[in-house]
């Protein structure tokens, strides 16, 4: 009797809990729907992500496989998807942007850690979305603190893996350490197996070469949508491209790319007319769906997010695993080459590198402005302000830092502050113009 | 015939408006409380602006609207930021023959510092629209402990010769810091002059982070109130510089920018 | 084309020219910067070793002269293109890329060179310089033991894997034995037979296993600043994503790590280009000859290089998807 009003009202909060964060979700995609775009293919990507944390029915998305394959869940992006592919398993990467999550998250974390930190952790814990449900396993990278952290207090919850990243990439002994670490993850992988008897099976050259390939094939149509935002009227919007990229987190890869060379079809058959908006940068911080607070404000003040850095976002996909041979020697070199050499996260210190591939971004994509998003806990980033504004002031291109987390309730000063920053642009461009 | 051009400036508290005509002369200003009719109180006080001069609110030229309610203002053509409106404003607000580059604005509610390049135009802002440190807010929670009108404030603070320190920059429990203070019999003087001392802190502190670039211009509310100038300039250690229409700097701003905008 | 397959070719054709050349009346000389060995019978022309050596080992005035004349050509030969010369034209290079490649063909993993391990064996290089350079004055001047100088004729070619292996590979496998004539012979073809053998089995492992310890080539590398032919680096495209250093035979950290030179044509380098070749980032890395590019890394070259498969059609909204053409299936 006890266990069922016990079990009722443990379904009730659920339910609860999945509404909030469903009405998050359906509210950023019914805002993304308007955003315009009609006559590009963006269906299938706002599709995966209202399967997911809309209609929270993920068979659409991954079909059958999903009750056949187990279910690795990832954090951040050093743990490299090809393996888990090739082993037979389904990947899918759970950074999350719920503000409901987050709220139920700093019951158990410190309330000043990073808001997407306690959103995983709330949809851990509150179990009903399904994606979080059914992750057999975790792997989560030492990167930052709260990443850290947060796979200590989830494995009360979820087996855990944790995958030490070196934090100074440039010796040897990191390319060793971290090699070690991959092909350790390569071999946990091969022999894991979920209580109900699905298993992960050898991971073969073969195997191991089809997930590269189709790795590679994603970050080719990847790099295809980046350049059409190089354009002086990019064809599609930054908030769509983040959206675009976000939901690469929940779908099959191959399925994912085939939808986004229709979109780069699309895209390249677009023609924009208009005014030319202020080409604004997004540094800092990767806003993750639902949370495009930010990318949304600037766009909605009338600027354009014409490229980022954010790991969930224009730097997810960029770079491709080059091997020398096909062997799994190579293979698993070049994979691990890849997810560490060129990522330039700021829980990597030192962190030049950083500064270079910004630059290059900022002269390419002709950028005008930098919006540097900091998460409220995000210390990292934080750190890295100062060297920012630094480089930019030498480029003579102005720059905002903007302090948030998920709440909604600082949108309006957020929005005159967003707002005064794109009308200095426009009058720099201006005055520009005519001088 | 003369043109004209309006500028309303929104505040939660307080309505501006300022009409200028072509020759970016003064008009005629008003200033009215908000109310729970943002709209209607800028319209109401638009047409009394027009009357004066003899003209009809449709014959304005252009009228911008800036501040926190300016997206209700429906008699406004556009809208524009309180940083544009105030930056523009300055030039015209300065004393005779000086370059403005810094603008610090004390609202009732928000405060502001923003930072002009050598052509007039923004080059970096801070604003402080979370709390009350700061703000107008501040001084007249501390007046009302200190029992005396906000208008005695800032000259009483000036006749002291050694302020009080109070130390937190929050009005809460600088509030709890006056009442102990008045109770250790200290100079209402000092006292006055500390809480000038304390906002000027904080602004300090924002305007640093903003990089303090002389000449400055104080405008807003604050700029009516002379304690706040003398604290402010010990603070930054540089001359603050006065306009003649503090309240209407946003306002007039605006209407300078309609003016600029007229015929694009 | 791709780089990788004209590199093979003209490997290929400078093999047969230089150790068969005499068939066709080729006399390249003697100042040639590359391993095309006395000991073939049959070759097109002379590795400069041998004249370096020669020269010193006489010592008169007249051998100067022509050690002199020998370096002046040798010289602008090594200015026109650098350590290409390694990469693409040396017949024992030639060799050893054979042999990495038959063992990954039949499936065997390799070894990579670390930074520290190349610093703890740069020494044999230059000691073997030193025997080429030093030996041959005692041999002109043998003021003690002349007995074993006698017999340190051209030292640094008794040593050398070129003497054993290259006359083999021209089909003359006489040279597979130890030199009985006297004690130093022996010792000379013994140490030569013992670097042979270890080349061959390293070669096979380990990319260009040689080159690390070849004199000539570290003779070549002092020419790098004023080579016409050089590579170059844009510090603000590089992703330092690693993949240059993955693909280097001769393991050189300096191309990706580098930042603040554009000239990153190191010591090591033999102009492979397969760093270029293998560049995702589009201008990062090129091959510039007197300044300009001759070749300058690509990104949809990358990308078509290393998926082996065409991509299938665009199946969410049925449309089939241009195949892509490529020119061979395999990567490498």
């Amino acid at each position: 009797m006890i266990n069922k009003q016990d079990n009722d009202a443990g379904q009730r909060k659920r339910e609860r809990f999945l509404r909030a964060v469903a009405g998050q979700a359906a509210n950023e995609l019914d805002s993304l729907g308007d955003s315009g775009g009609g006559n590009i293919s963006l269906e299938y990507f706002y599709g995966v992500l209202e399967q997911v944390y809309v209609s929270n029915e993920l068979l659409t998305v991954w079909g059958p496989d999903m009750a056949r394959k187990p279910v690795i869940g990832l954090y951040c992006i050093m743990a490299p998807e090809e393996l888990i592919y090739a082993a037979g398993a389904i990947p899918v990467r759970l950074c999350a942007g719920c503000f409901d999550a987050a709220k139920t998250g700093e019951d158990y974390l410190p309330r000043d850690s990073c808001p997407l930190v306690k959103s995983s952790m709330g949809l851990t814990v509150n179990s009903g979305l399904k994606v979080f449900d059914m992750c057999d396993v975790v792997i989560i990278p030492t990167t930052c603190d709260s990443k850290r952290k947060l796979g200590e207090e989830l494995s009360a919850f979820k087996e855990v893996w944790m995958l030490e990243v070196p934090h100074i990439k440039d010796t040897e002994h990191s390319r060793r350490t971290w090699l070690e670490q991959i092909w350790a993850l390569k071999n946990r992988l091969e022999g894991f197996v979920t209580p109900d008897g699905r298993k992960c099976r050898r991971i073969t050259t073969a195997a191991l070469g089809s997930a590269i390939d189709d790795s590679l094939r994603a970050q080719r149509e990847i790099r295809r949508l980046l350049d059409l935002r190089k354009a002086d009227m990019p064809p599609i919007s930054g908030r769509q491209a983040t959206a675009v990229v976000n939901s690469y987190a929940y779908a099959p890869v191959a399925e994912w790319t085939s939808a986004l060379a229709c979109l780069n079809d699309s895209l390249e058959k677009q023609a924009v007319s208009g005014k030319p908006k202020p080409r604004i940068y997004m540094a800092g911080s990767p806003p993750v769906f639902p949370n495009l607070k930010i990318p949304e404000l600037v766009e909605e003040m009338g600027g354009i997010v014409v490229s980022d850095e954010s790991c969930a976002g224009d730097r997810y996909l960029y770079d491709p695993v080059g091997s020398a041979e096909r062997n799994l020697d190579d293979q698993i070199t070049a994979l691990a080459s890849r997810y560490m050499a060129p990522c330039v996260c700021p829980s990597f210190a030192p962190n030049q590198d950083r500064l270079y591939v910004m630059k290059r971004n900022l002269q390419d994509y002709a950028v005008e402005g930098v919006v540097y998003h900091v998460l409220k806990g995000c210390i990292i980033y934080d750190f890295e302000v100062a060297r920012v504004e630094k480089m930019l002031k030498e480029m003579g291109i102005p720059m905002i830092r903007v302090e948030t987390d998920y709440h909604p309730e600082d949108v309006e000063q957020l929005r005159t502050r967003v707002e005064a920053f794109i009308e200095m642009l426009k009058i720099k461009r201006k005055a520009g113009a005519k001088g | 015939m003369k043109r004209y051009f309006a500028g309303i400036d929104a505040g939660s508290t307080y309505i501006k408006v300022a009409l200028l005509d072509q020759g970016k002369q003064l008009a005629g200003s008003d200033v009215g409380y908000t109310g729970i009719d943002a709209a209607g109180t800028a319209r109401r006080l638009i047409s009394g602006l027009c009357g004066q001069v003899g003209i009809d609110p449709a014959d304005v030229a252009g009228i911008i609207a800036t501040g926190y309610s300016r997206r209700n203002m429906d008699a406004a053509h556009d809208t524009v930021t309180e940083i544009q409106a105030h930056a523009r404003g300055a030039a015209w607000s300065a004393p005779d023959g000086v370059q403005i580059r810094t603008v610090v604005d004390i609202g009732g509610q928000d405060s502001k510092v923003i930072v002009l390049d050598d052509s007039g135009n923004v080059a970096n802002f801070i604003m402080n629209d979370k709390c009350a440190a700061g703000t107008g807010r501040f001084l007249e929670s501390l007046a009302r402990a200190l029992e005396i009108s906000i208008e005695e404030l800032g000259p009483v603070s000036l006749e002291s010769s050694q302020p009080a320190t109070i130390n937190s920059t929050c009005v809460v429990f600088a509030e709890s810091e006056v009442i102990s203070l008045v109770a250790r019999n200290k100079r209402r003087e000092d006292i006055a002059a500390g809480i000038h001392a304390s906002l000027a802190a904080r602004i300090g502190g924002m305007s640093r982070h903003a990089g303090i670039t002389p000449e400055i211009l104080l405008t807003g509310g604050g700029g009516l109130n002379c304690g706040i100038a003398r604290a402010l300039e010990d603070e930054m250690q540089a001359d603050i510089h006065l306009p003649r229409y503090p309240q209407l700097n946003g306002a007039i701003g605006a209407a300078l920018i309609a003016l600029e905008r007229d015929g694009d | 084309m791709k780089i990788s397959r004209l590199r093979w070719a003209i490997l290929a054709i400078s093999f047969v020219v230089l150790m068969f050349g005499s068939y066709a009346g080729l006399r390249l000389g003697n100042a040639l910067p590359t391993f095309s060995c006395c000991y073939v019978n049959t070759r097109g022309g002379t590795c400069f070793m041998l004249a370096l050596q020669q020269t010193i080992g006489a010592f008169t005035l007249e051998s100067m002269l022509v050690f002199m004349e020998t370096l002046l050509l040798f010289s602008v030969l090594v200015i026109i293109i650098g350590k290409a010369w390694c990469g693409w034209v040396c017949p024992l290079g030639f060799i050893q890329d054979l042999l990495f490649t038959l063992r990954s063909r039949l499936g065997g993993g390799y070894v990579r060179f670390t930074e520290s391990v190349k610093r703890k064996i740069a020494w044999i290089k230059w000691a073997f310089l030193t025997i080429a350079l030093v030996i041959p004055v005692w041999v002109a001047f043998p003021l003690f033991c002349p007995g074993v100088a006698l017999n340190l004729y051209i030292p640094f070619c008794q040593m050398c894997p070129g003497k054993y292996l290259l006359p083999l590979c021209a089909g003359n496998p006489d040279r597979i034995s130890v030199n009985y004539e006297a004690n130093t012979t022996v010792f000379m073809s013994v140490l030569g037979l013992t670097f042979s053998a270890v080349t061959f089995i390293g070669a096979t492992v380990k990319r260009r296993f040689w080159c690390i310890f070849c004199p000539l080539g570290l003779i070549m590398s002092w020419f790098r600043r004023i080579s016409f032919l050089k590579l170059k680096k844009e510090d603000v495209k590089c992703t330092r994503c690693e993949i240059c250093y993955n693909v280097c035979p001769l393991d050189i950290e300096d191309v990706y790590k580098s930042r603040g030179k554009r000239d990153v044509t190191f010591a090591d380098c033999n102009l492979c280009l397969k760093c270029v070749e293998n560049c995702p980032e589009e201008g990062a890395l090129k091959a510039t000859f007197l300044g300009k590019p001759v070749y300058v890394s690509s990104q949809r070259k990358f990308f078509d290089k290393h998926i082996s498969s065409c991509g299938g059609g665009c199946s969410s909204c049925g449309e089939g998807k241009k195949e892509e053409k490529h020119d061979d299936q395999q990567a490498g």
